[in-house]
């Protein structure tokens, strides 16, 4: 077995080694790079840019704490140009771990923002259900949700006062790692309720996306970590996703390199050897 | 000479268009920002396609719209319980110009150019406390933060809510459904009659019988994932379906089938499916009910009982087949790392490229439901594939003439026979 | 027996089937609250399997801790958790809030692990391109360059490549950048062949759907060949 042979059999466990050196050096360096905005990001961003003070937002976050990493600083970036404006938000969740999470940022959000429970923001909270949760929220809000996740009576709620539908929210923040009851909130919330959404998933998902944002059934899709370093260069600061686009640059170079390498093995190793002159 | 002459008529036209449409102006209002103009045209209608809570008020836009759209210009609906008044001032239904024209919402209206000179707003009938449907009277009024009172229209307008049974806007996905459903029961028949129907080979489950006899012959247990969805998803369905048929092979060959569950339910049928293929078998003391089993329903809690169980069991094959996540390429890197042959499947579009890597074979999207009829051979099930293809040619026929004339329309945009076109396949 | 275990689950998926069908084109109250019914059956029977499934867990852990079969440690830590959560969220917290031993299990146990797990991902990607993308074919080499381009294009270091080079060598900005170059590859052909996968998925579902409705598909009820 010659060197070549050696390197397109090598042990997986020295290619995750580079991997995890790659990404964790350009974090401990804390190295920088532009970020560049794409359609798709400012699609989500104008959106939000062009609603008046005290418009109605509904951010649904179905997303699981694995996603987290992906998903916080882009919905963290997002609820700042939110609640920066003035809009008001009303949060809900298609999945039982959405509540954790959303419970969390608002509480965030609340403390840097200064807001209000009930009157700059409610949480409703989880119900199972997917479509029916979507057809529910279009039908009868409170009825759907009698009471928010604190426990209140959603009649009561000041900032539910003039809302009974999805008709009545001005735009919808999709925050999500997975297409969650085939994509309800699209099929059933836009289709059926003509709510004006954006969506902020995973990298995975973002390709999937894209028919949507084509029929202009999204208004635009903040995509994975870069979507979200996309978002924090919109709206001025760097956050961790501007941080961690560096360490994904980086593995992803590692990654080409790896690729090139194996295939100057692949096809140095397939070389026949010059042949001895015989006799 | 003759120029000259079509010029003066020119001139002659120019004047009394002017004159005209001065008059015209003054007579609506347009130019005069001190005055608010009507509404030519206001009138109810029961909302189409909706449970009988609802109507729609529908008027024509106010002129003033063009000249006041900067002092804040509205319009509000007065409600009434009787044509005689009092009419009340609803809060709801106070409609600025950033709400929706009657052309924003087809699914009500049609396609029709002439809705984007008409606004709309739905009323709910439903009395909130009785929550009984009740008919109300309206009328309409505008202002603007020049006036103190809004100015009336003196039209009266009702219409009753009623229940209506079909959503008509509906009716071109009941079309094709219908067409579909046709197609299939068809072919059904057909082949009921022509059994020997050729099916172009899967080399995915062509290889179930050597990935079954392999872990025969290894003495090692087969894994078989239905996937990250529960029963509610057909690719969980047309999983379970190979399921029966790979339980049966597996009973016969007298080797050992895992199947770790992401859902309770999955399990419960799961169970039930293999203690079943056993019994087909003449093999029911050889199920094991403990081999199949509940794990967790959250995702990477999963991926890591089902990982660690394999670098443990060693299972000589691995079925991944169903609706997969994030999860697929941690479950099929660990399945290759132990040398284990890898069957996938799924209709995940996003982890196929992950199946296809790390797998010796991949279902790709529909193959995964097609594999219960390819492996059964019924020719019912068969038929069914068989109006699904012609369901696909008559789509994808579809699909070319849409780009032709749609092509078209761009050239010809007021041609209404290809905006019917368009508008038969527009979701609604 | 055969009625019970056949027929009646036959005759219940078609009736409830078929209805469910009829509820998307018709707002019918009666069908509307059927269809919004039917899916609060679905949790509940779900829930109620949940505890079978529960036991299920629990028999196959005492199974092995009794046998002490290899890494019967990992089921002790299982029943500990397992009792734990329950206790905490059962009856120490019926409401579950920030700040809560829940929420502090939830933030700073369960989150770390799932994001750890989720995180190998990106190592076995990277070992499974290595091994996959080979330039063994013409096929194969396409879709390697295409891979490349997407990785360096996708990243910000892509971009300040093509500049570099559109500004260095001028006659090169006649060809589109890296991100440009993703974007397409992922708008056009990558979509087209999505959106052809889509098109085979939903005949394929209803299809499936159908003969599961008329009662032709019954192998996931235990029936079959």
């Amino acid at each position: 077995m010659n060197i070549w042979e050696r390197i397109l059999q090598i042990d997986r466990r020295y290619i995750f080694l580079l991997i995890g050196i790659s990404g964790a050096i350009p974090i401990i360096m804390s190295f920088s790079l532009p970020t560049f905005v794409t359609p798709e990001v400012r699609g989500v961003y104008n959106a939000i840019d062009a609603l008046p003070e005290g418009a109605m937002v509904l951010v649904s976050f179905d997303y699981e704490p694995s996603a987290m990493p992906e998903m916080d600083p882009m919905a963290k970036a997002i609820l700042r140009h939110i609640f920066g404006r003035g809009l008001k938000v009303v949060g809900v969740t298609l999945i039982p771990y959405g509540t954790g999470i959303g419970e969390e940022l608002f509480v965030a959000m609340e403390r840097e923002f200064n807001l209000k429970q009930g009157v700059d923001y409610d949480f409703l909270g989880y119900k199972p259900g997917y479509q029916a949760v979507v057809l529910g929220l279009g039908q009868d809000l409170k009825g759907s949700f009698p009471k928010n996740f604190y426990e209140q009576d959603t009649r009561t709620v000041p900032i539910l006062k003039d809302i009974n539908s999805l008709r009545d929210f001005d735009y919808m923040m999709w925050l999500h790692d997975d297409a969650y009851g085939g994509y309800g909130w699209i099929i059933y919330g836009r289709q059926n309720y003509g709510i004006d959404i954006g969506s902020g998933c995973t990298a995975i998902l973002a390709t999937g996306m894209y028919p949507f944002l084509q029929a202009e059934q999204v208004t635009g899709i903040v995509g994975g970590l870069k979507g979200a370093a996309e978002y924090e260069k919109l709206m001025g600061y760097t956050g961790s996703a501007r941080l961690g686009m560096v360490a994904q640059s980086s593995i992803h170079v590692m990654i080409i390199g790896l690729i090139l390498l194996g295939n100057i093995a692949f096809i140095l190793s397939k070389r026949k050897p010059k042949k001895e002159p015989s006799g | 000479m003759s120029g000259k002459t079509h010029s003066g008529k020119c001139g002659f036209f120019a004047v009394s268009l002017t004159v005209f449409l001065c008059i015209a102006m003054a007579t609506v209002g347009i130019g005069q920002p001190g005055e608010l103009v009507l509404p030519a045209e206001f009138k109810a209608i029961d909302t189409p396609h909706d449970a009988g809570k609802s109507i729609l008020l529908v008027w024509s836009r106010s002129p003033s719209e063009e000249t006041r759209a900067d002092k804040g210009l509205e319009y509000v609906i007065y409600e009434a319980t009787s044509p005689e008044g009092p009419f009340k001032v609803e809060e709801k239904a106070i409609v600025g110009l950033e709400d929706t024209l009657c052309s924003d919402a087809p699914a009500l209206f049609g396609f029709s150019p002439r809705h984007k000179n008409f606004r709309f707003v739905e009323i709910s009938q439903v009395d909130e406390e009785t929550e009984e449907v009740r008919q109300h009277w309206y009328r309409l009024g505008i202002r603007d933060e020049t006036v103190t009172e809004p100015v009336m229209l003196d039209t009266i307008v009702t219409a009753k809510a009623r229940m209506n049974y079909f959503m008509s806007h509906r009716w071109n996905t009941l079309l094709v459904l219908l067409l579909m459903a046709g197609l299939v029961l068809v072919c059904i028949e057909w082949a009921k009659k022509h059994p020997d129907l050729f099916i172009r080979k899967i080399p995915g489950i062509d290889a179930v019988d050597e990935a079954i006899g392999r872990a025969t012959e290894m003495g090692k247990p087969i894994m078989y994932l239905t996937g990250y969805s529960d029963i509610d998803s057909i690719a969980t369905i047309a999983s379970i379906n190979i399921l029966a048929h790979v339980a049966k092979k597996v009973a016969q060959y007298d080797s050992r089938l895992i199947v770790p569950n992401k859902w309770a339910v999955t399990m419960t049928l799961t169970q039930e499916v293999v203690k079943q293929a056993y019994i087909n078998a003449g093999r029911p003391d050889a199920y094991n009910a403990d081999d199949i089993f509940f794990i967790a329903g959250e995702q990477f809690s999963y991926v890591a009982a089902v990982d660690g169980m394999m670098v443990r069991e060693k299972p000589a094959t691995n079925f991944f087949l169903g609706s997969f996540a994030a999860e697929s390429l941690l479950l099929a890197e660990t399945g290759f790392s132990i040398g284990a042959l890898q069957i996938a499947g799924t209709d995940s579009t996003y982890q196929i490229p992950f199946f296809v890597t790390a797998c010796d074979y991949c279902l790709i999207g529909e193959e995964l439901y097609a594999a219960s009829a390819y492996l059964s051979r019924e020719p019912r099930l068969l038929g069914n594939l068989k109006g699904q293809d012609i369901t696909k040619i008559i789509l994808t026929i579809l699909i070319l003439l849409g780009s032709v004339l749609m092509s078209l329309h761009v050239f010809y945009p007021e041609q209404h026979w290809l905006q019917a076109i368009k508008h038969f396949f527009a979701a609604l | 027996m055969g009625f019970f275990k056949r027929q009646l689950p036959m005759i219940i998926v078609s009736v409830v089937g078929f209805l469910m069908i009829v509820s998307y084109f018709s707002p019918a109250p009666f069908l509307q609250g059927m269809f919004t019914g039917a899916n609060e059956w679905v949790q509940i029977i779900a829930n109620f399997a949940l505890v079978i499934g529960v036991f299920s867990l629990m028999r196959a852990h005492y199974i092995k801790i009794k046998r002490k079969e290899a890494g019967y440690g990992y089921s002790i830590v299982m029943y500990i958790c397992l009792i734990f959560m329950t206790f905490v969220g059962l009856a120490l917290e019926r409401n579950i809030k920030s700040g809560g031993v829940f929420m502090w299990m939830f933030k700073w146990v369960n989150t770390p692990l799932t994001m750890t797990t989720f995180s190998l991902l990106a190592f076995y990607i990277a070992s499974a391109a290595y091994r996959a993308f080979r330039a063994r074919t013409f096929d194969a080499t396409v879709m390697l360059v295409g891979a490349l381009i997407l990785m360096i294009g996708r990243v910000p270091l892509g971009a300040m490549l093509s500049d570099f080079v559109h500004q260095q060598i001028t006659v090169t900005q006649i060809i589109p950048g890296l991100p440009e170059m993703a974007g397409w590859l992922l708008s056009v052909p990558a979509m087209a062949a999505r959106r052809a996968i889509f098109l085979g998925l939903a005949v394929g579902i209803v299809a499936t759907s159908l003969r599961i409705l008329f009662g032709i598909e019954r192998t996931y009820m235990g029936g079959g060949d």
